[in-house]
């Protein structure tokens, strides 16, 4: 039986790494008893794989991970169970089961996340026609290690609004793919405004994996 | 937080962490370890105490640990005092800080610790508002470097001297800092340094004066009279971060009487006291269920020799090993008994093999009553060889008493018939991966090398450079240490207070995690003992009378000063002297009244 299971990962333990988390996963599911199916060979270990990972200091709700199972569970029973094993920070939400005959395999399209950032001053063109001005360049480019690159083609979709009792920007943003990270489309949305926002306080939560 | 490494390092939320309102408790304790978080993480002890602690309802317990070089410039610049990891509030504001000493070269790590806090780093320097500063573990058998620093310290076992302190300080809350440390003084087992002089004469130390009639002339180890329902961490913390012993921990036994002559934890931790083979499996299914580690490992200071460890290790490899848990050992002896235990380890996991012969000839081995002949060494090997293993790692020590370019030599001429062993044995294809690690003899107090000179950092150097050149054309990897890292740890370990300005220099100068290679600053420390007019040499190189008055003599392991001498005299001689849990006592005088070594009862001699 093979099951994909979206975890959580908020609050202080944004700060620990994909290989920490993934080593976490595995020891919860140990406590709970699920009967994880192992590897053959001198070195047994889980059948336990992640789509992708979020970034380290990054706040998720959609780690998904396959699970393959030697023997057939409850969903909403292992859920419950996970639960009550894992630390603070870390949620099991959901668990589907891959149907019978497939091979489990699956390709990530697309991530959706929200980030949000406290405007150092408001921009001389007002918020909407910042993000219109922004959204109808030719080209969108941000830095990407020693290269510029144009990443307006891998926007799927681009919600921005503001928040004005808490002085917030908020973009809710959906990229293909996983080479686009919103805080590089904060900076070049920053970048337009002259600096309007206060990139220190930007916070970055993935909210959803398309696969 | 996102700018340091390891940003996991000073996060708590980690399973079986706990957290308690401060509102609802009336005696903060900070647990602080002078290292950074994946080594404090990975000791036993400090999860003892954590649980010991934790399980009084009047009591919280937190950690905190050395934070990393970026870290502490960064928190320095922002002016953030140390913390605790569970509530992140400062240290300064807890009850207690304890350390745990485990090793010599974290002293600096501990007045760097308090003066993050906005702690005095002399004891002299508190007022009433400031935590009492306290601490425990090994390097306590010889306090003194650390005395104008430390408030109290613990000597022994620490479970129930923790609770009769926390107990102390809550009965006697608000009275002022001095009679508060005379009340401490009178519980067994805790020294209070600021209650006594030191005394020189021609830059001799003649010894310790009481200057407070109720301060006890010798302060006496604590020592649990047995194991049997001890307090044990069985839902210990579970680190997110991989740390240097990152699996379950189960103790069990504590002591150990090989009497192998250079070893402190051989005598400090004295006697030997077994674990029920049936508790230690209870206890093992426990730690599992609560952790969900892979690995369980079996520790003590030499878990071979533990009455029933091949029964519980087939029962427990039988019990864990469908749940993908493999069992581990720390240390192995070098046998062929060994070997048919490792084979059951490695029923998981295959990993590479080490044996510790520390000495490479006979007649050194005897020296130092580690009892294996070269022969028996070699049948070891074999059998492993055999058993299918092809990567083995031999430790050694180089500087002990007697020895001469011949041992040297005797490394090379070992390492020589191991691979001929190889050869002749293996059912590997592969060719032998031989790791030979050699570290540098360190003299420590209580133990029958208490009296002997260290190796100069260059005697040292020039025998790493001749085993370098003998074992060249062999093929084999070596590793060794640093010779004047070497040298620090036996000037800090056989230290009295005079050490203290030069460790306050040191660290003034900017000397931190000593015990780092990277971070290591042999000239920051020789700058420091010119500075305060050291010398060195003194504290390391010098040979003892016998009736010389060490720095640590007020402190009472329970294995008597003629004991250690008589052991001594023995090596020089080599003689042996056998293990009294198998053979005739052998009189180091630990078992009195209720402290007595406690084997569980055992159908076969091992």
């Amino acid at each position: 039986m093979i099951v994909w299971v979206r975890f959580s990962k908020q609050g202080p333990v944004r700060y620990i790494s994909h290989l920490d988390f993934a080593r976490t996963i595995e020891r919860a599911l140990r406590r709970a008893g699920v009967p994880v199916e192992f590897t053959q060979g001198f070195n047994p270990h889980m059948k336990v794989s992640f789509l992708d990972a979020v970034p380290l200091g990054m706040e998720s709700q959609a780690e998904w991970a396959q699970i393959r199972l030697a023997s057939p569970v409850s969903l909403s029973d292992m859920l419950s169970r996970l639960n009550t094993c894992l630390p603070t920070g870390i949620r099991a939400l959901e668990a589907i089961q891959v149907p019978e005959g497939s091979r489990g395999r699956v390709a990530l399209r697309a991530i959706s996340y929200q980030a949000q950032v406290r405007l150092s001053r408001m921009p001389d063109q007002g918020i909407t026609r910042l993000v219109t001005q922004w959204l109808s360049q030719d080209a969108i480019t941000v830095k990407k290690g020693e290269n510029l690159i144009d990443v307006k083609g891998l926007l799927l979709r681009v919600d921005c609004r503001y928040q004005p009792e808490e002085g917030k920007f908020v973009m809710d943003v959906t990229v293909a793919g996983t080479s686009v990270r919103p805080e590089a489309l904060m900076k070049s949305l920053d970048q337009l405004c002259q600096g309007c926002l206060d990139m220190e306080t930007l916070e970055v939560q993935k909210l959803e994996v398309h696969w | 937080m996102k700018k340091v490494s390891v940003p996991a390092r000073y996060v708590d939320g980690e399973l079986n962490s706990i957290r308690k309102p401060h509102s609802e408790v009336s005696l903060l304790f900070a647990l602080a370890f002078p290292d950074v978080y994946e080594v404090g993480m990975s000791h036993l002890g400090s999860q003892i105490l954590y649980k010991v602690l934790n399980d009084q309802s009047q009591v919280a317990c937190e950690r905190v640990y050395a934070p990393w070089v970026d870290m502490e410039a960064a928190m320095r610049q922002e002016k953030l005092p140390l913390f605790a990891l569970e509530s992140q509030v400062p240290v300064s504001r807890f009850h207690v800080i304890g350390f745990s000493l485990q090793y010599e070269l974290c002293y600096t790590n501990v007045l760097n610790m308090l003066d993050l806090a906005g702690i005095p780093v002399r004891s002299s320097q508190r007022e009433d508002s400031h935590p009492l500063v306290i601490a425990g573990g090994p390097c306590c058998f010889n306090p003194e470097p650390l005395a104008p620093f430390i408030d109290a310290f613990v000597i022994g076992e620490g479970e129930e001297v923790v609770l009769e302190l926390g107990q102390t300080l809550l009965s006697y809350r608000g009275i002022p800092r001095l009679k508060l440390l005379e009340r401490l003084a009178s519980i067994q087992g805790v020294y209070v340094p600021s209650l006594y002089a030191d005394k020189y004469q021609d830059g001799r130390y003649l010894g310790l004066e009481p200057i407070w009639e109720g301060a006890p002339r010798v302060v006496r180890k604590r020592v649990l009279p047995s194991l049997d329902g001890a307090p044990y961490p069985l839902r210990p913390i579970v680190p997110f971060v991989n740390v240097v012993h990152d699996r379950a921990a189960l103790e069990v036994f504590r002591g150990c009487t090989r009497g192998c002559r250079f070893c402190q934890a051989g005598i400090i931790y004295r006697p030997v006291r077994e674990r029920q083979p049936e508790e230690v499996r209870a206890m093992a299914r426990e730690l599992i269920g609560a952790t969900g580690y892979d690995e369980l490992s079996l520790v003590s200071l030499s878990t071979a020799d533990y009455s029933h460890i091949q029964q519980t290790m087939e029962r427990l490899a039988q019990e864990l090993s469908p749940y993908g848990v493999g069992l581990s050992l720390p240390s192995l002896r070098v046998d062929t008994f060994s070997v048919e235990l490792a084979k059951q380890v490695e029923r998981v996991r295959k990993s590479t093999l080490t044996f510790a012969p520390e000495a490479s000839t006979d007649r050194l081995r005897r020296v130092i009553n580690k009892g294996i002949s070269h022969e028996q060494i070699l049948e070891a090997c074999a059998a492993a060889f055999k058993a299918g293993w092809h990567s083995l790692k031999l430790y050694f020590m180089i500087g002990l008493p007697t020895e001469t370019d011949d041992d040297i030599e005797g490394i090379a001429q070992l390492v020589r018939d191991v691979k001929r062993a190889y050869g002749a044995t293996s059912t590997s294809r592969r060719p032998l991966a031989l790791h030979v690690s050699v570290s540098n003899f360190v003299p420590k107090p209580h133990t029958p090398f208490q009296w002997e000179a260290q190796d100069t950092p260059g005697e040292l150097r020039r025998k790493q450079g001749l085993l370098s050149r003998l074992l060249k054309p062999l093929g084999v990897k070596l590793s060794t240490h640093d010779p004047q890292t070497s040298l620090l740890e036996a000037v800090l370990s056989r230290g009295d207070r005079r050490l203290a300005p030069a460790i306050e220099r040191a660290w003034l100068l900017g000397a931190r995690f000593d015990a780092w290679s990277d971070q290591f600053r042999f000239d920051l420390w020789d700058q420091a003992f010119r500075d305060v007019g050291v010398d060195p040499g003194h504290y390391a190189n010098r040979q003892r009378d016998k009736d010389e008055v060490f720095p640590w003599d007020h402190i009472d392991p329970r294995v008597s000063r003629q004991f250690l001498w008589t052991e001594r005299l023995k090596a020089l001689a080599g003689e042996q002297t056998p293990d009294c849990r198998w053979d005739a006592c052998s009189g180091c005088g630990v078992c009195a009244d209720d402290v007595q070594c406690r084997l569980a009862p055992r159908s076969e001699q091992p």
